[in-house]
């Protein structure tokens, strides 16, 4: 195991590829978010390396995949569903909750234009929009703003299997999060510029 | 670390350093003649290959609509026929964008120019009034820490408009040559030394030869003496400019597709060459560009041996440099 830092605005991490490099390791993780993650990757294959190349869930924009072009052929990436929606086996309980947000998002944005980032926001929508009405009948905001608030809190911990386009959302007082991993995550595969979706872990 | 390591973190030491020189004698240059320490040439060099991607796009960038404004703010400063050089100029430019975005090989030419305007503005309108308002009178100048000020607030607001036109991602123009010509060294690396040396060679000749180049080189050494010889300072400061943006947008255009271009990468590579210039105590430009290549070369090592502290340790550099500056510093003329 080796472990190297750079900078987004590092211009080279030849120093970095050649210490990881040194120890041929079997796979390397790149842990950056969008276009910056690409030089590492581009440093790697320059200097020859053939393994495995993982990256995260930080660079499923299409901007990755324009800037990567062939740099990036092959990176693995475990990712939000919704990045291979139309990919996903029928059965997979967010597919339709997601094809519908990237219908919607394109038809205003453009073709191709969607990122998983944007379906976060969507998704806090989603959980946000029914808990706040029925806060709403609990109690009044402009009369008691902290019964409100809390409220607010009891109920967006009582949501019970909301499907959004990144999972199935299940809060509790403990659970915060309220995601699965079956259901949250997928493993992506960058083929012929664009993603693909390898397995999921249903 | 073999042989092979050592000679792959040597080549990627020259191919940084030389960058970094090249902003070193760009910063050299401009502090030598106005006292302007060019903290915003980062967003200069940044300016230009993204400008470049836009037009390559089909899009007019939001760089021209700046320089445009920054031109008429100058054009309305400059009273009499001294206007007709930035509305001239901004003509010229405007309808250049035009003609790049139908032959794509004038969009670098483009690209340039729109740079090279942009920093003469920027002189003109900010840089030059302050120069006149300040109290010791016009002969004197402003102060280097008042330049230094007005500097740092461009170098901001030039980096958050330049988020605001391109975006938050990066962005890798076609190279200009494809390939490797050595094993760590790609050809459009080559194309960089190349350019690098001509630059460095081009200014030596400019003010060994070129009366334009001497008159700049009097301004510097004395303004009060250049003025009596009858050098406009504000003339040879619109030249020291010029050359230094020409530097910055062409290593700009060169450096792209090896370390794909975005709206934040330039304020990096100019405060190294800040580091560099600043080894060479802001006067010599052969130790400026030494110290370029050891800044290069500092920070190749530090990657491989330490790269989490690298920036800190490079910038670590300027201690002793400043140490030896300050103990052999004479007054500095201000």
């Amino acid at each position: 195991m080796v472990s190297e830092r750079y900078n987004r605005t590092d211009t080279s991490v030849t120093g970095q590829a050649l210490r990881i490099l040194a120890r041929r390791p079997d796979a390397v993780l790149v842990g950056a978010s969008g276009t910056p993650a690409v030089l590492p990757q581009r440093t790697l294959k320059e200097r020859g390396y053939a393994g495995l190349i993982y990256q995260t869930h930080g660079v499923a924009n299409p901007d990755f995949l324009r800037v990567g072009g062939k740099d990036v052929e092959g990176t693995l990436l475990p990712a939000g569903p919704i990045l291979v929606a139309e990919q996903l086996p029928g059965a997979f309980p967010s597919k339709r909750v997601a094809l519908d947000y990237i219908q919607r998002y394109e038809a205003r944005y453009g073709i191709g234009s969607y990122s998983t980032f944007g379906a976060h926001a969507w998704d806090a929508w989603l959980i946000l929009k029914p808990a706040l009405e029925r806060a709403l009948k609990k109690a009044d905001p402009e009369k008691d703003l902290a019964a409100f608030r809390s409220a607010l809190r009891d109920e967006i911990e009582a949501t019970k299997g909301l499907v959004a386009t990144h999972g199935v959302f299940t809060f509790s007082k403990e659970d915060h999060l309220g995601l699965r991993f079956e259901d949250a995550a997928v493993m992506v595969q960058v083929e012929g510029g664009r993603w693909k979706l390898i397995r999921t872990f249903r | 670390m073999d042989a092979t390591i050592l000679g792959l973190l040597f080549l990627d030491a020259l191919q940084n350093g030389v960058v970094y020189g090249l902003l070193a004698l760009a910063m050299v240059l401009v502090f030598a003649v106005t006292r302007v320490i060019l903290v915003p040439i980062g967003e200069l060099m940044m300016f230009a290959p993204l400008s470049l991607v836009w037009l390559q796009g089909g899009k007019l960038p939001g760089t021209l609509w700046l320089a445009l404004a920054l031109g008429v703010a100058w054009a309305l400063l400059t009273r009499g026929r001294g206007a007709l050089l930035p509305l001239l100029g901004g003509a010229g430019l405007f309808l250049l964008f035009l003609l790049a975005l139908k032959a794509p090989p004038v969009a670098y030419l483009a690209a340039l120019l729109l740079v090279v305007y942009l920093g003469v503005a920027t002189y003109r309108v900010f840089f030059q009034p302050m120069r006149a308002a300040s109290p010791e009178g016009e002969h004197r100048g402003a102060t280097v820490l008042a330049y230094l000020i007005m500097a740092v607030g461009l170098h901001v607001a030039y980096q958050g408009l330049g988020l605001v036109f391109f975006g938050p991602e990066q962005f890798r123009p076609a190279p200009l040559v494809e390939g490797e010509a050595l094993v760590g060294l790609s050809w459009q690396g080559v194309l960089v030394l190349l350019f690098a040396l001509a630059a460095a060679g081009g200014l030596y000749l400019f003010f060994r030869l070129s009366l334009y180049g001497k008159a700049l080189l009097a301004a510097a050494e004395s303004r009060l003496g250049a003025r009596l010889c009858g050098i406009r300072p504000e003339e040879a400061g619109m030249v020291a400019f010029a050359i230094a943006s020409l530097m910055a947008a062409l290593s700009g255009l060169l450096l792209a597709p090896l370390i794909n271009a975005a709206y934040f990468m330039g304020f990096m590579l100019g405060l190294k060459g800040f580091v560099a210039a600043i080894l060479g105590g802001l006067l010599s430009y052969p130790v400026a560009f030494l110290g370029a290549l050891l800044v290069g070369l500092f920070e190749s090592f530090t990657s491989f041996y330490a790269s989490a502290y690298k920036e800190a340790l490079v910038f670590l550099l300027l201690v002793p440099a400043l140490l030896v500056q300050s103990l052999r510093a004479r007054a500095v003329e201000e």
